[in-house]
C-alpha cells in the first residue's frame, strides 16, 4: 500500500517534469526541423546565415532537455529550493550525454536529498543560514559528484545503448513499437499513459530515433480525425446532435494535433469509443512503420506530411489508422446498441 | 448554508483537461447547491487564483490534478480529496459527492 502510493507520488512529480518541458520541446523541435528542411545537412556548426542561426536556437533548446526535466521533477518534490542545485547538476548530465535519463535521476535525486535536508531540525537561529547556504551547497555537491564519479557513466552507457537500438530497429520491431506507442498515445487521450508515450518519443527525437518520434507524432491526431469521420459516416443514426458538432471541432483538434478533441465521445461512450481510437491508432502507426516511412520534424500527424520521406505512404497511414478507427467504432455502436446517446 | 468548496485543476500538457475538469466541477457543484471556485493551473500558469480569504473559507479543498500543485502552503490545514483529472472529467458529480463526504 505504501509503495502504490510512493509510486504514485513518484508519477507525479515526473509529470510536474514534463508539464514544464513540454514548450520547451516543441519551440526547440521545431526550430531545429525548420533549419534543416530550408538550409540543408550544412546549418550544423555555423551561424552565417539565417538557417545555422535557427538551428543554433533550437539545438541549445534540445541540449536544455536534461536541465529542465531535472529542475522541474526536484521542483515539483522539494519546493522552490530544489530548482538551483538541479539546474547546476542537470546542466552538467547533460554536457556529459546522459540524456533524458540521466536529466530524471538528477532530478529525483536533488529533489529527496532537498525534502530531507528541509526537514532536518537546527536552531531557530540557523534557519536562514540552512536555506540560503546549507540546502544549496550540499545539495549540489552531493547530487553533482554522485553524478560525476557514480551513475554518470553508466547511464551515459545506458542512453547510447538505448539511441543505437532505437535507430537500429527494423522489420517487426519497428512495427511493434510503432503500434505500441499508438495505442499508448490513444488510450487516455492527453492524459499520463499519452505523456509516457510522447516523453520517450521526444527522447528518441532528441537523439536521431526517428521512428519512434514518427510514430508517437502521427498518432496524436488520428483518434480525433477517425471520430470526425465516425459522425460524418453515422450520421444522427448513431449520435446525438451534440457529438456531431463535437465531430466538426474534432477534425478541427486532429489537424492541429489536439488528441483531447476525442474526449467528448470516450466520456459519453468509453467502453465503444476507447478501444477504437486504440485499435485504429495502433494501424496507422504500424502501417507507416511497415512502410519505412519517417519524418524528422516535431509536428504532429497532419502538419507533418510535407515533411515526411514520402508523403503518399504517409498520408495512407494515416488514412488507414482513420478509417479503421471510424469503421471500428460505427460498427461496434450500430451492433451492440440501439439509439444513440440519449440527448437525441 | 451551502457548502463551500475550493479546487484546483492541473494536468500535465495544461490544455485540455485541466480547462475540462474545472468546467465539470463548476457544472456538478451548481447542480448540487454548493458554492465552488475553481483555479486552474495550465500551460498558461494560474489563472483564477484562489484568494487565501477564499480558501480559508472554504469547507473543503479538491485537487483535481496528474501534476503537483502550486504553492500548495495555501491548502495547509484543509481536508483536501485528490483525484486525476480524467476521473472527474468522466465523472464531476462523484468527486463533488466525495469532497462533501469528507467533511459531513
Amino acid at each position: 500500500m505504501e509503495w502504490k502510493k510512493f509510486g504514485k507520488e513518484l508519477a507525479n512529480h515526473f509529470q510536474t517534469g514534463v508539464s514544464y518541458m513540454i514548450p520547451l520541446v516543441t519551440a526547440a523541435g521545431l526550430l531545429t526541423s525548420i533549419a534543416v528542411i530550408f538550409g540543408g545537412q550544412n546549418v550544423w556548426n555555423q551561424t552565417s546565415n539565417i538557417w545555422g542561426n535557427l538551428r543554433l536556437l533550437g539545438q541549445t533548446g534540445l541540449g536544455f532537455i536534461p536541465v529542465i526535466i531535472a529542475a522541474y521533477i526536484s521542483f515539483s518534490i522539494a519546493d522552490r529550493p530544489g530548482l538551483a542545485p538541479a539546474f547546476i547538476v542537470g546542466l552538467v548530465a547533460s554536457s556529459m550525454g546522459t540524456g533524458f535519463l540521466g536529466g530524471m535521476l538528477v532530478g529525483l535525486l536533488v529533489g529527496y536529498l532537498v525534502k530531507w535536508l528541509k526537514k532536518m531540525p537546527m536552531p531557530m537561529n540557523l534557519m536562514s543560514v540552512k536555506s540560503l547556504i546549507i540546502i544549496p551547497f550540499i545539495a549540489t555537491i552531493v547530487v553533482g559528484l554522485i553524478l560525476i564519479y557514480v551513475v554518470g557513466s553508466p547511464i551515459k552507457a545506458m542512453t547510447v545503448g538505448l539511441t543505437a537500438w532505437l535507430k537500429g530497429m527494423s522489420g517487426t520491431n519497428a512495427v511493434l513499437m510503432a503500434a505500441l506507442l499508438g495505442g499508448m498515445m490513444a488510450v487516455d487521450m492527453g492524459g499520463p499513459i499519452n505523456k509516457i508515450a510522447y516523453a520517450f518519443g521526444m527522447a528518441a527525437f532528441t537523439s536521431g530515433g526517428y521512428q519512434a518520434s514518427t510514430a508517437m507524432l502521427m498518432a496524436i491526431g488520428i483518434p480525433p480525425l477517425g471520430m470526425f469521420l465516425a459522425t460524418l459516416l453515422g450520421g444522427k443514426r448513431l449520435y446525438s446532435d451534440a457529438e456531431i458538432e463535437s465531430g466538426r471541432s474534432a477534425i478541427v483538434m486532429g489537424i492541429v494535433g489536439i488528441t483531447e478533441g476525442t474526449i467528448p465521445f470516450a466520456v459519453a461512450d468509453p467502453i465503444r469509443v476507447i478501444p477504437s481510437i486504440i485499435v485504429g491508432t495502433s494501424a496507422g502507426c504500424a502501417v507507416n512503420a511497415f512502410f519505412g516511412t519517417v519524418q524528422k520534424t516535431a509536428l504532429s500527424t497532419v502538419m507533418a506530411i510535407p515533411f515526411s520521406s514520402n508523403w503518399l505512404l504517409y498520408t495512407l497511414a494515416i488514412l488507414i489508422g482513420v478509417v479503421v478507427e471510424a469503421l471500428l467504432v460505427n460498427f461496434l455502436k450500430r451492433f451492440t446498441k440501439a439509439a444513440p446517446a440519449k440527448e437525441a | 448554508m451551502s457548502k463551500k468548496i475550493v479546487a484546483v485543476t492541473a494536468c500535465i500538457a495544461g490544455i485540455a483537461h485541466t480547462y475540462m475538469a474545472a468546467q465539470n466541477l463548476k457544472k456538478y457543484a451548481k447542480k448540487e447547491g454548493y458554492d465552488i471556485k475553481v483555479e486552474t493551473q495550465g500551460a498558461m500558469g494560474m489563472e483564477n487564483r484562489l484568494a487565501q480569504d477564499e480558501i480559508d473559507a472554504a469547507d473543503v479543498v479538491i485537487f483535481a490534478v496528474d501534476t503537483v500543485v502550486a504553492e500548495p502552503d495555501r491548502f495547509e490545514g484543509k481536508p483536501v480529496l485528490k483525484v486525476g483529472t480524467s476521473e472527474v472529467v468522466k465523472d464531476g458529480k462523484a468527486a463533488i459527492d466525495q469532497a462533501i463526504a469528507l467533511v459531513n
